[in-house]
């Protein structure tokens, strides 16, 4: 009994005793709670940490001093228009992407599937826009974008179907659909090309089918799409009676039939939004920027998407953020290539990997909780009390305080300006969807 | 019938050879990624660990060859095997160190791995062949002595049934002979049994004992090795040593992927699958064997997607059948935390 309640003070004072507990160097239990403040500063350190990571490893490959490259990865993604403007296009439809997924993964459904869905629509356009030259370009766009929402929506739903009748496993699944879709649009370029060795842009005389620029560049019009969807996804997620069901669902499937609902549906239909925006996508990409079909439209975004949409922890602003910092990398390294010669195209790659691993690894430290044994924690707390990191402490309460407040006026701030315009269109998709509802029990 | 039959026997020749080696890579990845899956871990920077496996091999072998004129057969034949398994059993440890000890997502951390992979290893073939200034991108000598028939010297008078199952060098052979290994290994051995019972349920075989910790670090790791070895069959064999920067290797990593499903996570179906894969994979090149030669690019994509349906039908008629001996690690994609319920 007392050997049971002193146990600690015993191994550390009698090491000689047999029945002593062997105490781990280090043990991790879960955190309960995490603060937003907490969070984001572990993020941020993570963001530059991986950023330091990259600025060496690109000096200690090209030479260049830290200056030049930090200088040539600015320069590549903003100091001219034509930059700037690829580097938003890009993220954008990224950000697409990952948008797509949101709902998938909120339910836990691991749609890996997201390059094939691209595809897939991107595919179903370029249909439309070969074999349908009668159209007029309006009717052209508009069955072009019919067509791939439903055919990224029936790519992502067969697995969904297979997932709820059979449970079959949805990761592989989704991955095997991938390729397929690959071979599909290979089938189709293949088909169209004729003894060329790639295929010529589609329509590039008559120019149907081509979606409509604002300004010079393609990337104004996807960027207003993409915000539309990204609010279109943050109501529906948050607002509806459809987000909440998936949320439940992804919480917990028995619960959600318990509270009776039909979650062979919710799945499917979640499926089919998460492949139909994945389908857009490809639409925005053969309509909006490459005008043509290839095995590698989409450029493995949707790849890079679920890591997108799995960091940002499913919150529009941090996916878009996420997205934007990816683009950075990316295009910065492509342009310190352009300055050293023993770099090749692959570099981008590199950076942007270690950026993800950096982001994927501090969620770790987010979610769990490092507890070190009686003697580290006793110099541990030595050094806690040194003046330093007092005043650091000090500090730091002041400082996430500050934080926390100017983050909730900045919400309270947009709440504020899409408070009017929010209501309308909640109030018009409360009308739709409880019509719908209402449909499906009669 | 006969004479049509012996007309076409050349072809047949040649598709099958090309597509052993073809099959022995995939076997490669997927024997690696069988011994993952079997601990609940689905890695899917297979490949991504198959390039860099390649990548390395070719580094090796070519540092190699380019820094003595008279290299030692022994060396030539160690550092590249080396130098792939280690490599992609790094790449195996940072795999299973961020699913493991930081709980990250196992297929967010596996696809990151793919890209990193890919750029890492892409990156790196090219950076070195423009390093050493050297004259040509192949690592010759090495691959001359991987692709060493194994057992026929004089190819002169040679019988077409000999030359397609005896012509091919040590690692086709060693392929088959690993798959037979790992099968007695994980349905004979009591390290293979607690492997398999920590993929069905790691919390029971914790509780019987078994370190979970250590197994999944040690099947992920020579897993990853494994894997590698087959990116290293595609450089210093398949492309005989010349360094390509394309994306076959990452497209026949998901069709190892993919193998690991169709062969139902059993080593000795991975083998006869990984040759009918590969025989559909290159099925266009060698289309002569239908005796037509009208067949078209278009169809041959068709053909292409077939292991990936096939496998689609398998996991459909696994999860179907509902068959104890045929589904999947029970906690597959799933991680490990001892305090949780």
């Amino acid at each position: 009994m007392n050997n049971k309640n002193s146990s600690s003070q015993v191994v550390n004072n009698s090491p000689s005793i047999h029945n002593k507990v062997k105490e781990p160097f280090v043990r991790v239990t879960k955190r309960d709670t995490s603060t937003f403040t907490f969070r984001t500063i572990i993020h941020c350190f993570a963001g530059l940490l991986s950023l330091v990571m990259i600025l060496v490893f690109l000096n200690q490959v090209t030479g260049l001093s830290f200056s030049k490259v930090w200088k040539y990865m600015i320069q590549g993604s903003f100091f001219t228009s034509t930059s700037r403007h690829a580097l938003i296009q890009d993220a954008m439809l990224l950000l697409c992407v990952a948008l797509a997924l949101t709902p998938a993964f909120k339910m836990k459904f691991w749609n890996i599937g997201a390059q094939g869905q691209i595809i897939v629509g991107g595919l179903a356009a370029a249909i439309v826009m070969w074999y349908c030259k009668g159209f007029n370009n309006g009717t052209m766009i508009f069955v072009m974008l019919i067509a791939a929402v439903v055919a990224g929506g029936i790519w992502a739903i067969i697995p969904a179907f297979f997932k709820v009748k059979l449970n079959a496993n949805e990761t592989l699944f989704t991955l095997m659909m991938n390729y397929v879709g690959i071979q599909f649009a290979e089938y189709f370029i293949n088909k169209w090309k004729g003894q060329s060795s790639a295929l010529p842009t589609i329509n590039s005389d008559s120019r149907l089918g081509y979606l409509t620029k604002i300004g010079t560049e393609p990337f104004a019009l996807i960027a207003v799409i993409v915000s539309l969807i990204a609010l279109f996804i943050y109501i529906y997620m948050n607002k509806t009676k459809h987000g909440y069901e998936i949320s439940v669902v992804g919480e917990s499937l028995n619960t959600a039939k318990y509270a009776g609902m039909n979650t062979g549906k919710i799945i499917m239909r979640t499926l089919f939004l998460s492949g139909a925006l994945c389908g857009l996508c490809g639409f925005l990409f053969v309509g909006g920027v490459d005008h043509v079909i290839s095995t590698s439209t989409g450029k493995d975004y949707g790849f890079t998407a679920i890591i997108v949409t799995w960091v940002a922890n499913f919150n529009p602003i941090a996916m878009a953020l996420v997205s934007f910092l990816i683009m950075f990398l990316s295009k910065g390294a492509g342009n310190v290539k352009n300055f050293a010669s023993t770099l090749n195209n692959y570099v981008a790659d590199i950076v942007v990997g270690v950026f993800l691993f950096f982001i994927i690894g501090c969620e770790f430290f987010i979610n769990y909780r490092l507890v070190f044994n009686s003697k580290i924690t006793a110099v541990l707390d030595k050094i806690k009390n040194w003046k330093v990191f007092r005043f650091i402490a000090k500090y730091y309460g002041i400082f996430a305080n500050k934080v926390q407040s100017i983050y909730q006026i900045c919400v309270g701030a947009i709440n504020k300006f899409f408070a009017k315009r929010v209501s309308s269109i909640l109030a018009l998709l409360t009308k739709i969807f409880s019509k719908k509802s209402k449909e499906d029990k009669e | 019938m006969i004479a049509y039959l012996s007309n076409l026997l050349p072809a047949v020749e040649s598709w099958w050879t090309s597509a052993i080696v073809l099959a022995t890579i995939i076997m490669f990845g997927a024997l690696g990624e069988i011994i993952t899956e079997k601990s609940g871990h689905l890695n899917l920077g297979v490949p991504g660990i198959m390039l860099l496996g390649g990548f390395a091999s070719f580094a090796g072998a070519f540092i190699y060859e380019n820094s003595t004129d008279t290299p030692n057969f022994v060396l030539l034949l160690l550092i590249p095997l080396v130098c792939a398994f280690s490599v992609s059993a790094l790449a195996g440890l940072l795999y299973s160190f961020f699913t493991v000890t930081l709980k990250a997502n196992q297929n967010v951390t596996g696809l990151a791995l793919t890209s990193f992979g890919v750029g890492i290893g892409s990156f790196g073939g090219q950076f070195i062949i423009d390093k050493t200034h050297a004259v040509s991108a192949y690592a010759s000598k090495t691959s001359a002595l991987f692709r060493k028939s194994l057992f026929i010297k004089d190819f002169t008078n040679i019988n077409a049934f000999v030359n397609m199952f005896f012509s091919y060098g040590f690692v086709v052979y060693a392929a088959i002979i690993m798959a037979v290994l790992i099968h007695f290994f994980l349905k004979r051995s009591r390290a293979g049994l607690n492997l398999r019972a920590i993929g069905e349920n790691p919390a029971t075989a914790d509780a019987a004992g078994v370190n979970v910790t250590k197994y999944k670090y040690l099947s992920t790791i020579i897993g990853g090795g494994i894997s590698g070895l087959g990116g290293m069959v595609y450089v210093l064999y398949y492309s005989a040593g010349m360094w390509t920067t394309n994306n076959s290797i990452k497209a026949l990593g998901w069709l190892a992927v993919a193998l690991v499903i169709f062969a139902t996570w059993k080593p000795l179906n991975a083998i006869w699958g990984s040759y009918v894969f590969a025989l559909l994979y290159i099925f266009f090149e060698h289309s002569n064997v239908l005796g037509q030669n009208n067949f078209s690019s278009a169809q041959s994509s068709i053909v292409k997607m077939l292991p990936y349906v096939v496998t689609i039908i398998i996991l459909i008629v696994i999860s179907f059948q509902k068959k104890r001996e045929n589904q999947p690690p029970q906690s597959l994609g799933v991680n490990y935390y001892r305090e949780e319920r």
